[in-house]
């Protein structure tokens, strides 16, 4: 393997100090002279036409400064997905669930505007309503949205390859089993916000928490008519995201028309429980699963029936119904698949992207159905996977290309370091041991309409100090510093010598989509690497001259310049007649030297009816495996140590990926456990911290092993890819199957609550097996 | 929250003569850390706030080996700083323990914890246990309240406009004698209590129950006495099989409403729990 | 009506009219503009708005401003900077225990109290002393280690930090 002096370090967040002495700027933390506060009137019905709104008592508070409803703000449809836009910025005709935003208030702050939300008076007609997605689906149910028939979001998906049927008539075994997932927030700890400044000049300045500043600034110009040149979006520090601030939302787009209507700043930022209603995070999914398979353990069909419940608007359910038809078949071999998926509209509140694309919650219900299957057929559950998991080179059921794929490693690597020959079957009763694996897409496909386009640049000055102007949507994850060694490494310079911006301003840094997907480290990272070779060209071309050498048999390393293979031929980088000095000297290149970089993943077909097609670049793997310990008596579990391996291509900066894992170890258990934001009738019931509670330092398991596979993907710098969302996804199942090895219940709805864990052990009569 | 007027009393006497003044406008401040969430979610619009935290004399932990007697203004840190209530009143120190992380236990006061009146208030009952009383101050009168008798409801005390907790009084407690509190957290180790059992155990010696006493918290509409079950060990030998009835008496007592079947479940699991550790403390505190 | 309160904050002296209604964390970040401790749920939920109020660790949204008139306040920016650092700040750093950074300036603050009041707690310690702030980037495995790391080098006459000076 390649030697490299920066890629591969330990290396401390190079914004670390910002944070930890309070300096680093988040968006609440900004403010401009004469802000106001922002405040949005929510529905209090699941679905109603509104008939009436009546501000005029707000208008008259002292302190408000402007007002505005569905009816002065722009009727255009918006939405993440371009064929699936179904929201406008403020409910002007009907409200479809409880926190549907009507209006909104500016008033000089925010007890005022608060106060002001009171004073609205809305005149309701209900209508009935449904929060059952198999009930929505039904015959005569509620319409929700005018387009959707049968309340179904786009339309129903079916992927078929083989012949299932016959699969299954083959099959020494078939097991059936239905799951159901619950609904799960995301727990940011900065909620949404946005301050919002329009000027005498027709310009917006906005200023958000957000994935995606760019797509942003897009929708912005998109909703108020204003061209993008004068949409200026600032995207300071971010506090956490997990895929919940990828999508513009109603929060940013009333602050930036109340600074339009007031001529003064605006700022929105979400009390936490504003946020839990607005949240949009995992949905709720049934899953009706089948698997037929040889005694020897061999796969020979799956069939999946999965129905979701997008809450009341698309947002990005349905996207996200295609990559679950890909996550059911990328981790193994099987020649006959059937998926059959609705995403189907109800008056809950809407759901979106959290972490892994709701791979994680598929992967929960299939990871437990194949440990049955595994106790069924007498096999062990790693080795009935090992039978039967994918491998590199592979093109899947939904048409994945795995390039690189490290799965197999990955499992036998947690199996080995975790102990579990020696444990699985032969823990006391209430100890448990459990296996799971996970996928994700790391990084992003264009298609046709949406290119998912990275670009960056480097500007070398001429004391050799380099800027790294780049739209890395760094929420924790590292990546501004991973950058930042990229360009050290690539240049042969000391990461000290790079300095990267920490705040993305569209006005003056090359544009990213943002950090969705697991993109950032191949779409942004190509970027980077395309832009450093594009700078260093520059100065090897210089360089060139000198060594009486071409330039493409320089290199670049340690802060020398040298001639591949002659131990002569070499300069300095910044010393004193080293390459920058002849590059100022030189007529062919000026200061600062500019290294620009632009990357694009080649456009694939895809096909929306059947969810087949290369939705990404790469894709990430992983397994994990949990131990836990049940109170036999109390139903409690708690988890006691959790083994991680995962295939990250080449690790970057290992300090970062145990940070990712051992996050996406936390979140899992909360998902596992005890997270679920319970609706009644379209109601949260628990909008807070006390009530939705996640996991705290006691929570968690006291031993974490975290460990890389390295696959080197060929299609990404250094050969990584993006891990952030594949780590999560077999936590849930690798505790729900440690659960049952430890007391011998499945509980097929999830979390896993003490309850139900001593129903189940109750009804068996023993414990154990 | 919606606006209000601030006082700062600096004496007993001048607090209640304000709480009487405003009568029910008014609302006690101490640690505040139930009432400043209940005033943001708009549960509690006092007109009137009387901060007593500047009383100069209610922040204060006695023991004169008759009773322990704990200010109104006392915090958890102050509590569980105490090493003599460590030494005398474990099954108190295991209560304060239950309550919130750091930052909750270095505002909130236990009598705060009391007037709040959730059903939940882990205090309550190792103080039911341990049969504290309360003092209480009004206009000309002061009372003695039988912390029994103190709750009235759910976030309801038999606090009259006016009135004033100013200390808390727990007797000395017997030799021979071993308390627990045990608690189930509704789902993270740091949360709401689902469940709480406080039991007090004196044995004479023959290891026969002289005397016993169970507190329930989080199980019916304010935190109770488990009388029933205390009499089925009266001077009874605590065996197993008596144990698990006693923690069935317990379950009839209780009338949990939300997770009703689990936290009944969970009450007897405590109540067996609590007691088999109670009768440890006093059999090793025997041998010592 | 407002009410003027003097409160001292990182030492230094403020007067300030402010509604009874506002909150510390409002006065500390509207009024005094330090923001660096942040609002992560103004519920007394998250501790990510921990402050040491008379040297003692409380959620500032739990806590009127009108309460801290002729009180000390210590935040975040009191703690140390990028020239004089706190240990803590430094080890949260090298040991990777930021991630979004949202909950660290309570984080900090938390983690400061303990080793000032225990120097050399066990992780147990730790992990039940920051139970009260939130974290859903981390999973709290570096955020411990940077604390028992700083706890492990104090040991033994810890290099004075701002706070130890008052
Ligand atoms: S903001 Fe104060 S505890 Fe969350
Ligand atoms: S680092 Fe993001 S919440 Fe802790």
């Amino acid at each position: 393997m390649q030697d490299y002096s920066v890629i591969g370090k330990r290396l401390p967040r190079l914004d670390g100090m910002e944070i930890v002495t309070g300096k680093a700027k988040y968006t609440d933390d900004i403010v401009l002279p004469g802000t106001l506060a922002g405040k949005i009137l929510t529905s209090e019905y699941p679905h109603a036409r509104i008939l009436h709104i009546d501000t005029s008592k707000a208008e008259k508070l002292s302190g408000v400064r402007g007002i505005i409803t569905g009816k002065n703000v722009p009727m255009v449809q918006y939405g993440f997905a371009n064929f699936v836009r179904d929201e406008y910025p403020l409910a002007f005709d009907k409200v479809r669930y409880i926190g549907d935003e009507i209006a909104a208030v500016a008033a000089i702050d925010e007890d005022i505007a608060e106060e002001a939300l009171d004073l609205i008076e809305v005149e309701y007609e209900e209508l009935p309503s449904v929060f059952d997605p198999e009930e929505a689906m039904k015959p005569g149910a509620p319409r929700i949205h005018e387009h959707a028939e049968r309340n179904i979001c786009s339309n129903h998906v079916s992927h078929v390859i083989g012949d299932v049927d016959k699969g299954f008539r083959e099959s020494d075994y078939v097991r059936e089993d239905r799951f159901v997932t619950q609904n799960v927030s995301h727990c940011f700890l900065e909620t949404r916000n946005c301050l919002a400044d329009f000027n005498a000049n027709g310009e917006l300045t906005f200023w958000t928490s957000t994935s995606s500043i760019y797509l942003d600034r897009f929708v912005l110009s998109h909703l108020l008519k204003i061209p993008v040149s004068k949409i200026k979006g600032n995207r300071p520090f971010v506090g956490g995201g997990f895929g919940g601030k990828g999508e513009t939302v109603s929060c940013q787009i009333c602050a930036a028309l109340l600074s339009m209507k007031t001529g003064k700043p605006v700022k929105i930022t979400l009390s936490r429980e504003e946020q839990f209603i607005a949240d949009r995070g995992r949905h709720r999914w049934i899953f009706e699963l089948r698997t037929g398979a040889k005694k020897d353990g061999t796969i020979i069909a799956k069939q999946c029936r999965a129905i979701a419940d997008a809450g009341a608007y698309n947002s990005l359910s349905f996207l996200i119904l295609m990559h679950s038809v890909g996550y059911f078949d990328i981790v193994y071999r099987v020649p006959n698949v059937r998926y059959d998926g609705d995403m189907v509209y109800t008056n809950n509140p809407p759901c979106g992207a959290m972490r892994s694309f709701d791979c994680v919650q598929l992967r929960l219900a299939d990871d437990s159905h194949m440990d049955m299957l595994a106790r069924d057929l007498g096999i062990d559950t790693i080795d009935l996977y090992l039978k039967n998991v994918s491998g590199p080179g592979d093109l899947t059921a939904s048409r994945y290309k795995l390039d690189s794929n490290g799965l197999r490693e990955c499992i036998e690597r947690v199996r080995d370091d975790s102990g579990w020959r020696d444990k699985r079957g032969r823990l006391p009763v209430g100890r448990g041991i459990g296996f799971a694996v996970g996928a994700s897409i790391a990084g992003a496909k264009s298609s046709n309409d949406d290119p998912d386009a990275s670009s960056a640049l480097v500007k070398i000055n001429e004391d050799g100090s380099v800027n790294l102007l780049i739209a890395a949507h760094d929420a924790g994850q590292g990546s501004r510093t991973v950058f930042s060694q990229t360009v050290a490494e690539e240049l042969g310079i000391a990461i000290d010598d790079v300095k990267v911006n920490f705040v993305i301003d569209t006005d003056i840094i090359p544009q990213d989509q943002g950090s969705y997907a697991s993109r950032t480290t191949i779409g942004l990272g190509n970027a980077v690497l395309a832009a450093c070779r594009d700078a260093k060209r520059q100065i090897f071309e210089v360089v060139a001259d000198q060594l009486h050498a071409s330039a493409e048999d320089l290199e670049a390393k340690d802060g020398v310049i040298y001639l591949k293979g002659s131990p002569d031929g070499r300069v300095s980088f910044k010393d004193e007649g080293g390459a920058l000095s002849l590059c100022l000297t030189s007529k062919k290149v000026v200061f600062p030297i500019i290294g620009r970089g632009h990357f694009e993943p080649e456009t694939e077909p895809f096909d929306w009816k059947t969810g087949e097609g290369n939705i990404s670049i790469a894709y990430g793997f992983t397994a994990k495996v949990a131990e836990v310990e049940v109170d036999t008596e109390t139903g409690r579990v708690k988890v006691l140590n959790v083994t991680s391996a995962s295939d990250v291509g080449k690790a970057l900066n290992p300090l970062f990926l145990e940070g990712q894992d051992e996050g996406a170890i936390a979140m899992g258990i909360g998902q596992a456990l005890f997270e679920k934001l319970e609706l009644d009738k379209g109601q949260i019931l628990n909008p807070s911290f006390s009530e939705y509670k996640i996991p705290t330092a006691l929570d968690m398991p006291r031993t974490i092993r975290s460990t890389w596979v390295e696959t080197l993907d060929p299609h990404s710098p250094f050969g990584a890819k993006g891990i952030g969302e594949a780590v999560i996804v077999p936590m849930p199942a690798a505790i729900a199957n440690a659960v049952y090895d430890a007391v011998g219940v499945r509980i097929n709805e999830f979390p896993i609550t003490p309850d139900k864990i001593l129903e189940e052990v109750e009804k068996k009569g023993k414990l154990g097996e | 929250m919606k606006n209000f007027e601030y006082l700062e009393p600096r004496t007993v006497a001048e607090a209640v003569f304000l709480l009487t003044e405003y009568g029910d406008e008014a609302k006690v401040l101490a640690g505040g850390t139930d009432l400043i969430v209940q005033m943001k979610l708009k549960k509690q619009t006092p007109k009137y706030l009387v901060n007593i935290k500047k009383i100069s004399d209610l922040d204060y932990i006695r023991y004169d080996n008759k009773f322990l007697r704990i200010g109104a203004l006392t915090t958890f840190s102050a509590l569980a700083q105490s090493t003599m209530i460590q030494e005398n009143f474990s099954i108190l120190m295991d209560s304060v323990r239950a309550v919130g992380p750091l930052q909750i236990r270095n505002r909130g006061t236990i009598a705060g914890n009391l007037c709040h009146a959730s059903p939940s208030a882990d205090t309550a009952p190792s103080l039911l246990a341990l049969d504290a009383r309360v003092k209480t101050v009004s206009l000309g009168e002061e009372r003695m309240i039988p912390i029994k008798e103190f709750f009235k409801g759910p976030f309801a005390t038999c606090l009259k406009a006016g009135e004033l907790l100013t200390e808390i009084l727990v007797p000395s407690i017997p030799s021979n004698t071993g308390g627990t509190y045990l608690w189930l957290p509704k789902k993270t180790a740091v949360d709401e209590t689902l469940v709480g059992v406080a039991t007090l155990v004196t044995l004479d010696v023959n290891g026969v129950c002289d005397d016993v006493k169970i507190g329930l918290g989080s199980v019916a509409p304010t935190p109770i006495r488990a009388e029933k079950a205390e009499k089925l060990l009266h001077k009874k030998k605590i065996e197993d099989g008596l144990l698990s009835e006693v923690g069935e008496m317990a379950v009839d007592e209780a009338a949990p409403r939300s997770r009703a079947e689990y936290r009944a479940k969970m009450v007897s699991v405590l109540v067996v729990r609590a007691l088999k550790e109670s009768v440890r403390k006093v059999v090793s505190h025997m041998r010592n | 009506m407002k009410c003027l309160i003097r409160l001292k904050v990182n030492g230094e002296t403020y007067e300030i009219a402010v509604e009874p209604r506002k909150t510390l964390l409002d006065v500390i970040r509207n009024e005094i503009g330090l923001t660096g401790t942040k609002k992560g749920c103004n519920m007394g939920e998250c501790g990510a708005c921990t402050v040491l109020l008379d040297g003692k660790a409380v959620c500032s949204c739990l806590v009127l401003g009108v309460e801290a008139d002729r009180r000390e306040v210590i935040t975040i920016e009191g703690l140390g900077n990028g020239v004089h650092p706190d240990p803590l700040q430094e080890a949260f750093v090298k040991h990777g225990a930021i991630q979004c950074g949202f909950c660290t300036p309570g984080m900090i603050m938390t983690a400061r109290k303990l080793l000032d009041e225990n120097p050399s707690p066990s992780e147990e310690e730790v992990r039940e002393a920051i139970c009260g702030n939130l974290c859903r980037c981390t999973g709290y495995v570096k955020i411990v280690e940077a604390v028992l790391d700083v706890a492990r080098s104090e040991k033994g006459g810890r290099d004075a930090g701002l706070l130890s000076h008052r």
